[in-house]
């Protein structure tokens, strides 16, 4: 979902319009570059690779069906993530959030590197703790540290102003921060 | 915390260095900021350490990311290029011309609260119910049909809506244009980019004469206020964006009811609420804002780079005094609470927008509970995570968020409000109902079993399960009692009573145990069954193999006329096979091997299919039903979800029924799919492992597919000289009014053949009870299968059939007291705070010994095990929490004492006019005595 394009690429909005004018394949590109980024997000959501899975193809089938007007040089970046985040969340239901909030969740098998100082207790409480983040704070800060978008960049995704991102991400890891400190893991 | 945590922030304030250190961190600081940051760092050691700590979390944050697959699976890739294929150079749904959408104020399941738009700067918040099943209840649909008193026809102009000028609504305007306003125009309506919102809202003028505000009140226009767009990717963008305007008003309206978890709507048009609005389960509340700037500023802090100076003054609002009473949420429940005609007229529910009720008849408000209210997560409690920072926030048993003043305000008796409602609001959970003020407990009866088994699979996982998704009567119903079977009626009742032991005071505990007759499985009708098999990719693995098991096992039951046939779906519905007799078992296993699984999710059209394969076959002579099979429809599209509802409903009035399994979801608990069971006059059941489907497809086999009587009320009357209280365990979401016991239209239960349905009360007597006196009266109405006039039986219980002693009573009472109690325990019940959890834990082991040949016993010993060591011990509370406490209680009390104050003055009243009319009568009497 950055909305960077590299070098030659047609762009989104140009894809798109291809598409609708009747190259099938133009929308496979836009899978193609999108795909990788959505299902990282919704696992980081979902948990689960099945789910991610059906929630990215049914992102994709509404791209196809009910995408959103592009200018030809415009990205589909915010616009996916957007139909991605809400059905994620619609999938999760108001109570898996309440859930989330209050209780712990199974966490997904977190990807431990060849840095063995990171000890798999400390990381289960990262993942615990990060699924109770307020979702608007642990969206900023998913796409800040996992994506690597910049402040500007995570703002026009979330339609938010850069000053609010900034802020949200620091809430996020003030909160990350005391916690982890409580639990003596840092 | 830091203790300065605000809940928004302004944008104005200058950035503490923590927040610059974050962001220096991050890589977002300009040279000059950068510089800064690292001179505080060089000079302050705190500030050291915390980059230090920072950077370990920023650290630990990197490696903690779930496993995502890199790409989706070859097969979906495919059934995408072919959906692809298949769409390219069609023409988007955005570009469908206006004339096939109809009017919202024609679409049969539509009136009009469905809620909104804010005119005039009112903003419906939505507070989500904590728990979904709630809202989905049969009778209540938060985002269902609305019953609004007002004519459906009610226009924007209605609703003060002068429009901006200039506009035309013509059937072109082609959405190419987003950002056009139309008025009236069903199509259109993408006018939700932020600044062209506040353009937007800057452009209405409050049309006076319309009485907008005027009518019930949280509400413009008489219209409730929801969320609506007009199609799924305007839905997530305007959602987007609408989050984002809140952003912004949190920052400005600091002391407002507002938290994380409100939504809002901004929309135009009754059309794009309708097709939105269901997308989100939110419950509405009010608020006000002022529109002048665009609708997120108060007046004194003009909204930074809003175009305040294009926006037109909003006359006459600021007057209103509906307006101001509207940012109260009593105000908005009064209306929730309003209209006692709404809640009888529509067994659906759903909203309760316009009519104010000049009088609230007290079974109704009882009757909300009916309509999903089973209690949100809060209970009463002080949300000690969320605190704002002016103060404490307290949940209410609605899940409604209180800050400060408004604590105390929503603490107050409501106008009328019964006593037993303003618990249930307190606290979510059913009150302990004085008799005097009422006798009656009514309520629908219940077979579902899914609640059981997803708590179950909570506990299972290691976590807690929502509140609202423990539901004391499914925990009850879930076991086989072994009850003697009904002979002469379809149902038989049996009751007893003892001391109820959980309790800390001296109470009785009663149960009633109602049993539907068994027909024999060699004299059950022969059936027609279609199976509506989700196929969608989440469906893969142990999933689709259990559906597969569950559906071999339905195989081995059926006979060799019945009739089979198989539906799949994933973004499409497919005939597996046709409908076909069970002798050809072999090509319906054959059918059932070949299942295999990719795609998404389209239920309608799976349900449909089924449907049409069962009309196919139908034969009235038959048990003719659908089997839905899913693991989660939860993404089914709002609008679709009524559609389909609405769909179920009438093929279950056309003899159609409908059972849903929810399979392997995991955690998550699909209220769609119970929504479906509810219309369809089936049951719902959730089949976390094969144990359980073959508990519900071989074991209950009859159960679960024959029906014996249909919707099954139970009514329960308690004389007041022997009770003095009484309090129902569960049905919180069944109970029905007084009034709707005998209304046969009000959908209540199915019942199976062979099933039982159990209710629990607490009951303090009198002292000094007659043991001749009746203690209850147990009264049940159904329509028998195959019937179609209600019929209606009544059971006494004398005070002199309780059971002395606990110890004494039989081990079914005690099987539901024990399953009872653990509902309770994990519901975290307002009544069981405190239990004695050894004394649970000690029955529990009991009655696993007494119920050898049933393993769901012991299972239960080991789920009140595993609770025990999850929940922890209700603790004693700290003094402002038993201030609260006391609060509620003398507030409850002198509700208690007003309404029976109230209900004397109405005697009075009565007396009066009787007296009046007695005058009267005596004196035209005299008159012809006298010979005049």
């Amino acid at each position: 979902m950055s909305d960077r394009k590299t070098g030659s690429e047609p762009a989104d909005g140009t894809l798109l319009a291809s598409f609708r004018a009747g190259d099938a394949q133009a929308f496979d590109q836009l899978v193609e570059r999108h795909q990788a980024s959505l299902l990282r997000f919704a696992t980081s959501l979902v948990r689960e690779a099945a789910r991610a899975e059906d929630i990215v193809q049914e992102v994709f089938l509404r791209l196809l069906r009910k995408g959103p007007e592009l200018g030809s040089e415009d990205s589909a970046g915010s616009w996916l993530f957007r139909v991605c985040r809400n059905l994620a969340y619609d999938t999760m239901k108001m109570e898996t959030r309440e859930l989330a909030r209050r209780e712990r969740l199974p966490v997904a098998e977190s990807k431990t590197p060849d840095d063995v100082h990171a000890d798999k207790e400390v990381l289960d409480l990262v993942g615990r703790e990060w699924q109770q983040l307020p979702e608007r704070e642990r969206e900023a800060l998913w796409l800040k540290v996992h994506e690597g978008l910049s402040y500007k960049e995570i703002a026009a995704l979330l339609d938010i102003k850069a000053g609010t991102v900034g802020w949200l991400i620091h809430e996020a890891m003030n909160r990350l921060t005391t916690q982890l400190r409580r639990a003596q893991a840092i | 915390m830091k203790d300065q945590h605000m809940e928004g922030h302004d944008e104005n304030q200058d950035p503490s260095m923590e927040q610059l250190l974050t962001t220096y961190l991050l890589g977002e600081c300009d040279e000059a900021t950068a510089a800064r940051v690292e001179q505080a760092l060089a000079a302050d050691d705190l500030l050291r350490a915390r980059k230090e700590a920072l950077e370990e979390v920023l650290g630990l944050l990197r490696k903690n990311a779930p496993e995502a697959p890199a790409s989706l699976a070859p097969e979906r890739r495919e059934a995408l290029r072919a959906e692809a294929l298949a769409a390219a150079g069609a023409p988007s749904e955005d570009h469908a011309p206006a004339a096939t959408r109809p009017p919202w104020w024609q679409a049969p399941t539509w009136r009009m609260a469905a809620g909104l738009l804010i005119f005039g700067g009112a903003i419906a918040l939505w507070q989500p119910w904590t728990g979904d099943s709630v809202n989905m209840r049969p009778g209540y649909e938060a985002s269902g049909p609305a019953v609004s008193g007002r004519s459906s026809e009610a226009k924007l102009s209605d609703l003060g809506y002068a429009g901006p000028e200039n506009e035309s609504p013509s059937a072109e305007n082609s959405p190419a244009t987003p950002g056009r306003a139309i008025p009236g125009n069903t199509d259109s309506l993408d006018m939700l980019g932020k600044d062209k919102n506040q353009d937007f809202l800057g452009q209405i003028q409050h049309n006076p004469a319309s009485g907008a505000g005027g009518d019930a009140g949280g509400v413009v226009g008489g219209l409730e206020v929801d969320r609506v767009w007009s199609n799924d990717a305007e839905a997530d963008d305007v959602r987007a964006r609408t989050e984002n305007i809140l952003d912004e008003y949190k920052q400005r309206l600091p002391a407002q009811e507002v938290t994380p978890q409100f939504g809002f709507l901004i929309a135009d048009s009754a059309d794009l609420v309708h097709s939105l609005q269901p997308e989100f389960e939110y419950e509405v509340e009010e608020i006000l804002l002022d529109p002048a700037v665009g609708g997120v500023s108060t007046p004194s802090t003009p909204a930074p780079g809003s175009p305040a100076s294009s926006a037109a003054p909003m006359e006459g609002l600021a007057a209103n005094p509906k307006r101001e009473a509207n940012r109260q949420p009593e105000a908005l429940r009064r209306d929730v609470f309003g209209a006692p005609s709404t809640v009888q007229e529509d067994a659906s529910g759903g909203r309760f927008a316009g009519e104010e009720a000049d009088e609230l008849a007290g079974d109704d408000l009882r009757g909300l509970a009916s309509l999903g209210y089973s209690g949100g997560g809060g209970g009463g409690a002080f949300d000690r995570e969320n605190r704002a920072s002016s103060g404490y926030v307290v949940i209410d048993g609605y899940g409604r968020r209180y800050h400060n003043e408004q604590i105390l305000n929503h603490l107050h008796r409501q106008e009328r409000e019964r006593p037993s409602d303003m618990f249930f609001r307190y606290y979510g959970d059913n009150a302990a109902v004085l008799t005097t003020t009422n006798p009656l407990s009514t309520f629908a009866a219940d077979v579902d079993s899914a609640s059981y088994a997803l708590s179950r699979a909570y506990l299972v996982d290691g976590n807690v399960p929502p509140k609202a998704a423990v539901r004391t009567e499914e925990f009850l119903n879930y076991f086989d009692y072994d009850l003697p079977v009904a002979t002469e009626d379809d149902f038989a009742v049996y009751m007893e009573g003892g001391p109820s032991v959980f309790s800390r005071e001296p109470r009785q505990l009663l149960g009633i145990g109602v049993k539907a007759k068994e027909i024999a499985a060699d004299a059950r009708p022969a059936m027609n069954l279609v199976f509506v098999i989700d196929k969608s990719g989440s469906m893969e693995g142990e999933r689709m193999q259990l559906v597969k098991d569950a559906l071999e096992l339905v195989i081995d039951q059926l006979k060799e006329d019945d009739t089979l046939g198989l539906v799949t779906f994933d973004s499409h519905g497919h005939v597996l096979q046709e409908s076909i007799p069970v002798r050809e078992r072999y090509k319906l296993r054959r059918a059932v091997r070949s299942l295999s699984t990719g795609g998404s999710t389209n239920a309608g059209e799976g349900l449909a299919l089924g449907y049409e394969m069962i009309e196919q076959v139908f034969d009235p002579k038959r048990i003719n039903r659908v089997i839905l099979a899913s693991d989660g429809v939860a993404n089914t599209g709002e609008t679709d979800q009524q559609r389909i509802l609405a769909d179920v409903r009438s093929r279950a009035e056309a003899e159609v029924d409908l059972t849903t399994l929810g399979v392997g979801m995991g955690n998550h608990n699909d209220v769609f799919l119970e929504q479906l069971a509810d219309q369809g006059d089936g049951s719902c059941h959730y089949l976390d492992d094969f144990a359980e489907a073959k508990r519900v497809l071989v074991d209950d086999f009859l159960g679960t597919l024959v029906t014996v009587g249909r919707q099954l009320k139970i009514q329960v009357e308690f004389d007041p000289q022997v009770v003095q209280r009484w309090r129902q365990l569960g049905y919180e979401n069944r109970s029905l009014t007084a009034a709707q016991f005998r209304d046969d239209s009000v959908d209540a239960g199915e019942v199976g053949s062979g099933q039982d349905v159990v209710a629990l009360y607490e009951l303090d007597l009198m002292p000094e009870a007659d043991a001749e006196a009746t203690l209850a009266t147990v009264r049940l109405r159904w329509i028998p299968e195959g019937a179609s006039e209600a019929v209606e039986r009544s059971f006494p219980m004398t005070v002199g059939e309780l059971t002395g002693r606990w110890g004494l009573t039989s081990k079914r009472l005690r099987l539901a007291a024990v399953s009872a109690q653990l509902a309770e325990t994990l519901r975290q019940s307002w009544h069981a705070r405190g239990d004695d959890r050894e004394l649970l834990a000690s029955e529990a082991e009991r009655l696993a010994q007494e119920w050898k040949e049933q393993s769901e016993v012991a299972e239960l010993r080991d789920m009140i095990r595993r609770t025990h060591s999850l929940l922890p011990r209700y603790a004693a509370e700290d003094e402002l929490t038993q201030l609260m406490e006391e609060v509620r209680w003398m507030n409850l009390r002198q509700a208690e004492i007003e309404q029976l104050q109230e209900g004397q003055d109405q005697q009075e009243d009565l007396l009066e006019a009787l007296r009046l009319q007695n005058a009267a009568l005596e004196t035209r009497l005299q008159e012809l005595l006298q010979g005049r």
